[in-house]
Parts: C-alpha cells; sequence; structure tokens
C-alpha cells in the first residue's frame, strides 16, 4: 500500500500536537511545520496527498503560502483544506477557494470532522495514484506489444524477402555461368588490346556479383550447426591469419588478453571462425596503421549458464551514431567494396549459439563489439 | 603433369556445351563427344569408352545423377557433376552414385583445371584400392581352399602338415596349374567319394 504524506502547516506547536493526536489514526505520514516557508520547502522534494494549512500565520499567512503552492505546476492539484476562525468573513472564505482551497475546517477543530475530511482526500489521492501506476503500467505494455508486433511483421518480412533472395542467388548461377562462359571465350578470341581491358573489368564485376550473391544465400539459408568442444583460441588465431597474410598491411597486430579464462568451449568451430574473421575484418579495414586490435576475455554467465565473455577493440575512429544503430542490419556498410552481410552473419551465428552480440559504449577511441558466448554442454 | 583425358560431356545447353568442348581442348584433353541428356551419355559412355565423365544434373529425359547410376552399374568411371544446384538431396544423390566431384555453376577454367587433377587422383587411388580389396579378398577364399585340400590329403594319406603342403606343389607343377585349382579338384573329388551331395 505504502503510506502517503499529510502536510500540516501551523505556526503554533500546541495546534500542530492537537492536529497530530487527532489524525494518527489514519496511520499516514504526517509531517508538521510551523510556517509557509517550511512548507514550501518540503512540497519540493515530496509529493503530498492533502495540506492542512492554517490561514493566520506570522510572515507567510495561508493565503500566500497557497498562492506559492499553486504556482508550482506539479502542486497545482494538491488538495489544499485552509484551517481558520468560525468568525472568518465571507470574502475570505471565497478568496480561499479562489486560491484553490478545497474544503475549509473551522476552529475550534471538531476532531471526526477533519479527520473525515483529511481521509477523503488521502483516499482520493491514494486511488488516483494506484490508476497513474495501472496506466503508466499499460501504457508499457501496450508499447512493448506494439514492439513485439512490429518485430514479428519484420521477422516475418525478413523471411520472406529471404526466401525470394536465396532463390534469385539461386537462379542467378545458370545465368552467371552463361556470362563466364561466354566472357571466357570472349576473351580467348580477341587480340590484345583495349578491349581485352574491358573483359577483365566484366570479370571483376562478375566476381563481385558472384561473391555478392554467395553471400546473401548463406546469409539467408538457415544455420545448420554442428557443434564440438574445441579452444576459441585456435578459432580467432586462424581467422586472423586468414586476414592478415594475404594483406598489404604490415603494421598491424593483434594483443591477446586471455586472462586465465578457460577457453574451451562447445561451438561450431567454422561458424564460430567466421565471427572472428567477420568482426576482425571489420575493425582491420576501419583502421590506419599501425593497427591494433585488443581481444580480451572474461568468465560470465548468460541466462544463467557458464559464458565467456569476448571484447574486441580497435583503434580506428570509432562509429557514428547512425553506423551503431545499423551495425547489425543486413547490407548497411560503410565500405565501398562489403556486401554488408558481415556483422549480419555473426550477429545470426551468435544467436544461433544461444549468445549475445553487442556494440560497446560510445564515446571511446575505437570500435568495440562484446560477444557473450555459452560454453555449451559437450 | 597435366594429362591428356578422353572426356565425355552432357550438357542440355549449347553454350555450355561449347564452352566446355573449347575449354576442355584448351586444358590438353580430348572430348570424344558431348551429350545433350543423360541417356545419350550412357550410351555414349558404352560406346566410346572414356577416362573421365563430365555431366550437368540437370538435363531432359535422364538427369545426371540418374546417368551417373546407370554408368556406374556398367563401368568404373569417373564422374564430376557440374550444377547450378546443391541442395542437400542432390549432394546426397551424387554420394550414391559415385561421383568423384560436385561442382557449382558458375565455373571458371581456373576452377576446372585442379578439379580434374584432384578428381582423377582421387578415383585412381579408389580403384586401387578397391582392386586391392578385392585381390586380397580373393587371396583369402584361395587360402580356405589349399586348407581344406591339405586337410584332405592329411587325412587320407597321413602325410604331416608340411608334406601334404609339398605334395599339393608338386601335383600343381607337375600338372602346370594353379596350386588353388589344384586344391579346388581334390576338394571336389573329395566331396564326390564321401559326401551326400543331393
Amino acid at each position: 500500500m505504502g503510506k502517503l504524506n499529510i502536510l500540516v502547516v501551523d505556526d503554533q506547536p500546541g495546534k500542530l500536537l492537537t492536529y497530530e493526536t487527532i489524525l494518527a489514526d489514519l496511520q499516514e505520514n504526517l509531517r508538521m511545520v510551523k510556517s509557509g516557508r517550511e512548507a514550501l520547502h518540503y512540497l519540493l522534494h515530496e509529493e503530498v496527498a492533502v495540506i492542512l494549512l492554517d490561514v493566520v500565520m506570522p510572515e507567510m499567512d495561508g493565503f500566500e503560502t497557497a498562492t506559492l503552492i499553486r504556482q508550482h505546476p506539479r502542486l497545482e492539484h494538491t488538495p489544499i483544506i485552509f484551517v481558520t476562525a468560525f468568525s472568518t468573513s465571507e470574502f475570505d472564505t471565497l478568496k480561499g477557494y479562489e486560491l484553490g482551497a478545497v474544503d475549509y475546517v473551522f476552529v475550534p477543530v471538531v476532531p471526526e470532522i477533519l479527520r473525515a475530511k483529511v481521509s477523503v482526500f488521502v483516499e482520493l489521492h491514494r486511488k488516483r495514484r494506484d490508476l497513474a501506476r495501472a496506466n503508466a503500467k499499460l501504457n508499457v505494455e501496450i508499447t512493448e506489444r506494439k514492439r513485439a508486433q512490429e518485430q514479428a511483421l519484420q521477422a516475418e518480412r525478413l523471411a520472406a524477402i529471404g526466401q525470394m533472395v536465396t532463390g534469385i542467388a539461386h537462379e542467378s548461377r545458370n545465368a552467371l555461368q552463361q556470362i563466364q562462359a561466354s566472357l571466357e571465350m570472349l576473351a580467348r578470341r580477341l587480340k590484345n588490346g583495349p578491349e581485352l581491358g574491358f573483359v577483365a573489368e566484366i570479370q571483376k564485376a562478375q566476381d563481385r556479383l558472384y561473391h555478392l550473391f554467395e553471400a546473401v544465400r548463406g546469409y539467408a539459408a538457415p544455420i545448420r550447426l554442428t557443434r564440438k568442444e574445441c579452444g576459441l583460441a585456435g578459432l580467432w588465431r586462424e581467422a586472423w591469419s586468414q586476414l592478415t597474410s594475404y594483406g598489404q598491411r604490415n603494421d598491424v597486430k593483434l594483443h591477446e588478453e586471455i586472462n586465465d579464462v578457460n577457453l574451451r568451449c562447445t561451438v561450431d568451430p567454422f561458424a564460430i571462425e567466421r565471427v572472428f574473421r567477420n568482426v576482425l575484418e571489420n575493425a582491420l579495414e576501419a583502421c590506419r596503421d599501425p593497427v591494433e586490435i585488443v581481444i580480451r576475455f572474461a568468465e560470465t554467465q548468460l541466462d544463467g549458464q557458464p559464458a565467456v565473455g569476448i571484447s574486441i577493440r580497435d583503434n580506428g575512429p570509432g562509429l557514428t551514431a547512425e553506423q551503431r544503430q545499423n551495425i547489425f542490419v543486413p547490407f548497411f556498410t560503410t565500405k565501398s567494396r562489403g556486401t554488408g552481410l558481415g556483422m549480419a552473419i555473426a550477429q545470426r551465428i551468435v544467436e544461433a549459439h544461444g549468445g549475445q552480440i553487442t556494440v560497446g559504449a560510445e564515446n571511446r577511441e575505437g570500435t568495440e563489439i562484446h560477444i557473450i558466448l555459452p560454453r555449451g554442454t559437450p | 603433369m597435366t594429362q591428356s583425358l578422353r572426356i565425355v560431356v552432357a550438357e542440355d545447353e549449347a553454350l555450355m556445351r561449347q564452352y566446355l568442348q573449347e575449354t576442355l581442348t584448351l586444358l590438353g584433353h580430348h572430348v570424344l563427344s558431348l551429350a545433350r541428356t543423360g541417356k545419350e551419355l550412357v550410351q555414349l559412355c558404352r560406346s566410346l569408352d572414356p577416362e573421365l565423365v563430365i555431366t550437368d544434373i540437370q538435363m531432359p529425359d535422364m538427369d545426371g545423377l540418374d546417368a551417373a547410376a546407370a554408368i556406374y552399374a556398367n563401368d568404373l568411371l569417373p564422374i564430376i557433376v557440374v550444377s547450378a544446384y546443391h541442395d542437400p538431396e542432390l549432394i546426397e544423390r551424387a554420394e550414391k552414385n559415385h561421383v568423384v566431384a560436385y561442382l557449382v555453376k558458375p565455373i571458371k577454367k581456373e576452377n576446372l583445371e585442379p578439379a580434374i587433377a584432384i578428381a582423377m587422383r582421387r578415383f585412381r587411388e579408389f580403384r586401387a584400392t578397391r582392386q586391392e580389396a578385392a585381390d586380397l579378398r580373393q587371396a583369402l577364399e584361395d587360402r580356405k581352399i589349399i586348407e581344406r585340400a591339405k586337410g584332405i590329403l592329411m587325412k587320407r594319406t597321413r602325410l604331416d602338415e608340411p608334406e601334404a603342403f609339398r605334395r599339393l606343389q608338386k601335383l600343381a607343377s607337375v600338372n602346370n596349374r594353379k596350386l588353388v585349382e589344384v586344391a579346388q579338384s581334390i576338394v571336389m573329388a573329395d566331396d564326390a567319394f564321401l559326401n551326400d551331395i543331393s
């Protein structure tokens, strides 16, 4: 339930004590203050169900205090009960209502009446608060449901597109073969000359198209994992040596911070090597020499299961907000030659292993990719 | 290094037939004939006795994999399939039908060359292993018959084992027959004298 705050403002300690005794039965939090100033100070920090406000006070009287309270947007509707002498003129009573008083209590106070009036507002406040909470919860639920619906729709669309694209990539093979055959036969018949240069260009474009189609097909095809127990070190080292052995880059370094983490996992070694290759390839392409990539490990857990935390950080220019948001989106690419599928494939593989892949915190030098990989059962 | 092979090709597409003929010739091979269908391929293999078969899968009247099965039933030949498709079902059929290589289109001259070399090598190894296994099986069969014949001789003539074996060897050399043939005759004669073989 939670107790609610009742603020009582009166300059006379004796009267405060009387109110305290009367209102104690309500079993809420009673907050007694001796001046309008103190009341305002308290209201700035605390939420209050109802204010019991003495009209006649030195320095700042009840009406002044009420005026100031009402100026604060949060307190615009906080109920105020004025406590005033029975002899108050009609005029003053009206003034009080204009200032937002919701009720009056006249001295001498009748305990039952005061208690009844305060308790009505406390209950009203409690109901309103519960309603607001339920409403907020409902809003969250609606938002979540909407998001889930959108995701389901998106997934459905992606599945349909995936199927279509796989079909196209498949059917394209015959066409690519015809181009390839014709190109080779054409090249054989051409004398040395500028024409051969064009043929070479067509051949390059043809090769690119072929690799693109294969990448798309690979991305769209269902993932079949063949898990076995293996050490992760062999996998990223193999990926790294593949990436750096052909390249013209020589000033590249990979630092390993294994931190005594047990690197044995039950995963699909080819698939995980591909994840390393795709992430490291991006890192290499993003950085200018000298490249320094740090791969760091930590023991962790995912959904209560033992897992390995892997972080790969480069010393490149880092990612823009747009890049961070779209890094795992298929076909989003910043490279002139990329397919835009590298990170999307990495994500698919990691998720197929029940793991997670995310981009590290922003405003950091370089880009950091975090992977959490469940150890799996051998 | 590259050895010239006599090849039969099957492709239903004219452009690809031309390409394969031209490219294989450039690679130093001899294209004996080009089939358009699986059935044609099977017939050509029977009549031309090629050293290598390169076939498409999707073809009218009989596909390349059924043709491979028909060829294998008749003769042991290395078969390379070239297809735009590689569904698990096709791969499984290719495995069952003794295909030595499965190339996925688009192929290039530079893929074709090593693919042929490796396929031929695997095929020869396979053939040699198969021959070796057959030889071993035969040797074991022979051994069994010789042992039986020796046993019969020992029982009937009271010779000991080395003597019985020497007698078998002598019989073979005198009659200019193989040892296993002599043993076979003895086993058969023994059956005729002793056992009820109705």
